[in-house]
């Protein structure tokens, strides 16, 4: 278990009459080497837990375990930058990091903070943009002036340089139109696949999650409410009623049809594979 | 970021609230000009008095009004070492050989910290129950017999009220890319000069490109919605003055009487 | 009646570029029509352009018979308004008040009469219960119902959402959507949206479809989004719906194309049926 949330509670302005439990007793192992979904709506606490996660936030209670790093709550934390280098957290419109003159310059930027000699930084560097599809040519060039999917590409090689074992991932796709979304995503089922990284996605669309997810874990109002193979989840019709989630089209189209009496459809994924079920059956 | 209560507003219903932005200017004004008078220790005991009878009507609790003047704390302190350094008269409090005492160096301090926690007062009791924009409303008017010499008070006053409405936002900003860069392994807090360098580079950077990009789109709605600079334009609040107002100004104008005949004329 | 006719319109920042090549549409009076495209495609400027924040250098745009240009600007914008993508880069007032009071300041519209515009306009966005809030205590729908407020006050025939829900969570793209829809249908208003949304086109009227700056297909939402060919040919996605009737296409079975999920299991039941 790469990471272990125990009893873990977030409270912002402790102290203050305006005090907000974001996160409340939160018990969750994620594992190593698969890809697990946050998801909850806006305000459940997903962007409170994830920056736990790089200890941007220390806990007010409980304690997590991360790899071997141990943060307890109100105990003395350190080698806090160690952990930082082994998870990597892609914030939502990562863009917005940039900052060098050069796009070799700026992904090359995490590793040396990380004690990365010159040298290897860069070497670092143009691997991270290989593995972005973004070549040679780049390297050069300023990363201000590039597109929003290649600006979000930069970013991003800019995390996997420092090469964490852990990825978090904020919404990677708002913002990019479909093409760009589609590319960013198969750049880390590569990630996933070819790299074993361990994968948290925090998103809203369910699409997302049941094309790339192994597991997800359902947050709301500051808790866990679920945590189940993605399979499972997008099939637990209390769930789904309660929380008021919204099916993935191929699940929701899966659910129809059963209604109305075809069999033989669970798990099915692909649409190829759904439209050749439908008509075996008849 | 919740600790900075200076020149933030606090929404609370009082009568003071209630007042019009530009007699609550006014009096502002007024009354800075009563704590410059030399008008002695009876002087400001006067305006402390009545200050703390203002802030009791306006509802805001006096810790709010001490935690205000915290950031003046080093320039008192400041202050004090100048003046023990420069002040040789009066009783001799401390002698350490190389450093001495007197007592009129901590009397000075003393009569300056209390002009500074006075001043601190007045224009914290004006934007505690002040909003942002009836600020700039209040501003724009009492500016408004400057736009003959060629003054833009209407543009000031539209550049002072879409800053304020920005703020949080950018502070919203600054937290979300420092984090970013935190992630990246910058160290804000420690690290050599060349590095700290470095870290503020990392944030600054982008703050301004976002903030640029900001402007552009902030420009193009509102020049979608029909505002051209210098143009003419209606305003959606009507400042009103009610009796209170009127008790306001006269209010301060005695007090500003009364110091002036403390200092001048007794 | 063309409300919008564009004709031969090219546009390129400084860098020489074309962003818009030789680009010619028209827009009928109370449609809903979507504009559909890569991230760079030229639909942003397109709308840029329709709302005469640049300056059209090749081409002509004409609104209401009108010519764009500097003469007309004023008088076009008082008929058509425009909808950003982020939420906190259009709001202009301190509260959802102010902000909605901004455009009648700038149209000289008499105070006493404002305040029965911004209720009236509050609501039918359902923003009424929020007037005095601050932007910071809004969520992105929120705020965006607010920016579509203060457009609906200054009494436009046309609206251009550009990219207006992108930003959003998926409750807040719901609440646009909706409002865009409501507008549509109840006040009669002429709708532009530029959008990645496929199902939001499958809904609307008309759908145009730019690429690299040229208009690559225009016509009806049906007969656009059933050219596969050309919309895989540029990376485009299909409606999910559509993309199911393909599929049994290929199985040598024939179904016809539904705009929602309902009509497709009723049409894959009557399939049932037959054999």
């Amino acid at each position: 278990m790469p990471i272990e949330f125990k009893e873990l509670s977030y409270v912002y302005d402790e102290g203050m009459p305006f005090a907000h439990h974001a996160l409340n007793k939160i018990d969750l192992a994620i594992e190593e080497g698969i890809v697990t979904a946050i998801v909850g709506k806006t305000g459940s606490g997903k962007s409170t837990m994830i920056e736990h996660l790089n200890a941007l936030l220390l806990p007010s209670e409980g304690s997590l375990k991360i790899l071997d790093h141990t943060i307890i709550a109100k105990e003395k934390n350190t080698n806090l930058k160690a952990l930082r280098q082994k998870v990597g957290l892609v914030f939502q419109f990562s863009e917005y990091q940039l900052f060098e003159e050069t796009i070799i310059k700026d992904v090359s930027f995490g590793p040396k903070n990380f004690g990365a000699s010159e040298e290897e930084a860069v070497l670092k560097a143009k691997e991270a943009l290989k593995l972005v599809g973004l070549d040679e040519s780049y390297y050069e060039r300023s990363p201000l002036n590039l597109s929003g999917g290649q600006k979000r590409r930069v970013a991003i090689a800019g995390i996997l340089a420092m090469d964490p074992s852990i990825i978090v991932l904020d919404e990677p796709t708002a913002g990019l139109d479909p093409k760009g979304a589609s590319e960013m995503m198969s750049i880390f089922k590569t990630l996933n696949k070819d790299y074993q990284k361990t994968i948290i996605l925090v998103t809203h669309d369910n699409e997302l999650v049941y094309d790339f997810a192994d597991e997800v874990v359902l947050l709301d109002g500051g808790e866990v409410k679920a945590k189940l193979k993605c399979e499972d989840f997008f099939s637990d019709q209390t769930l789904i009623d309660t929380y008021k989630i919204v099916l993935p089209k191929i699940v929701a189209l899966r659910n129809m049809l059963k209604e109305k009496g075809f069999k033989g459809l669970d798990e099915v994924r692909d649409i190829e594979e759904l439209v050749e079920r439908v008509v075996d059956f008849e | 970021m919740n600790k900075i209560v200076f020149g933030k507003y606090l929404p609370l219903n009082s009568p003071i609230h209630h007042l019009d932005p530009r007699a609550k200017i006014l009096a502002m004004l007024v009354m800075l000009v009563a704590v410059f008078m030399p008008a002695g220790w009876y002087g400001y005991i006067v305006i402390a008095i009545i200050l703390s009878i203002v802030t009791m009507i306006a509802k805001i609790k006096f810790s709010y009004i001490y935690r205000s003047f915290k950031p003046m704390m080093m320039m008192v302190i400041f202050l004090l070492i100048i003046n023990i350094l420069s002040f040789k008269e009066g009783v001799l409090l401390l002698d350490l050989g190389f450093l001495t005492v007197y007592s009129n160096a901590l009397f000075q301090t003393f009569y300056i910290a209390v002009r500074l926690i006075l001043m601190i007062m007045i224009t914290t009791l004006l934007t505690f129950t002040t909003k942002p924009l009836d600020l700039t409303l209040g501003i724009e008017y009492v500016l408004g017999p400057f736009t003959r010499f060629g003054l833009p008070t209407h543009e000031i006053a539209m550049i002072i009220s879409i800053a304020l409405r920005f703020i949080p936002t950018i502070i919203e900003e600054t937290m979300r890319i420092m984090n970013s860069q935190k992630s990246r392994g910058v160290d804000f807090e420690e690290g050599k000069l060349k590095e700290k360098v470095m870290a503020i580079v990392s944030l600054i950077v982008p703050l301004f490109s976002v903030a640029f990009q900001r402007a552009d789109e902030l420009a193009n709605a509102m020049e979608a919605r029909g505002y051209v600079p210098g143009e003419e334009r209606t305003r959606y609040k009507q400042l009103k003055y009610t009796k209170n107002d009127f008790i306001l100004l006269a209010g301060s104008f005695l007090v500003l009487a009364m110091v002036i005949v403390l200092a001048f004329v007794i | 009646m063309d409300i919008i006719s564009v004709k031969d319109l090219s546009f390129s920042y400084g860098d020489g570029i074309k962003v818009l090549d030789g680009v010619s549409l028209t827009i009928e009076e109370g449609s809903y029509t979507t504009i559909i495209g890569h991230n760079g495609s030229g639909k942003s400027t397109l709308a840029k352009l329709m709302a005469g924040l640049l300056m059209i250098k090749e081409g002509e745009i004409r609104i209401f018979d009108l010519k764009l240009d500097l003469n007309n600007i004023n008088k076009i914008r008082q008929s058509l308004g425009i909808v950003f993508q982020n939420p906190d880069n259009q709001f202009i007032g301190s509260t959802v008040r102010d902000d909605i009071a901004f455009g009648l300041e700038n149209h000289r519209v008499d105070p006493g009469k404002m305040d029965e515009i911004i209720d009236r306009f509050a609501h039918i966005v359902h923003m009424e219960e929020f007037l005095d809030k601050e932007p910071n205590n809004l969520s992105g729908g929120q705020k965006q119902r607010v920016a579509i407020a203060g457009v609906l006050a200054m009494g436009p025939k046309v609206i251009i959402f550009d990219e207006a829900t992108s930003m959003l969570d998926p409750q807040g793209k719901e609440e646009i959507k909706q409002v865009i829809y409501d507008l549509h249908k109840n006040e009669k208003m002429t709708i532009i949206s530029i959008t990645h949304d496929i199902e939001e086109a499958l809904n609307s009227d008309h759908v145009i479809v730019l690429e690299k700056g040229k208009k690559v297909l225009d016509g009806d939402a049906f007969s656009v989004l059933s050219n596969f060919k050309m919309l895989k040919a540029i990376g485009l996605d299909i409606p999910f719906t559509f993309k199911v009737s393909e599929a049994f296409k290929n199985k040598g079975i024939d179904i016809k194309k539904c705009k929602d999920l309902e009509g497709l299991v009723e049409a894959i039941c009557q399939l049932n049926l037959k054999n």
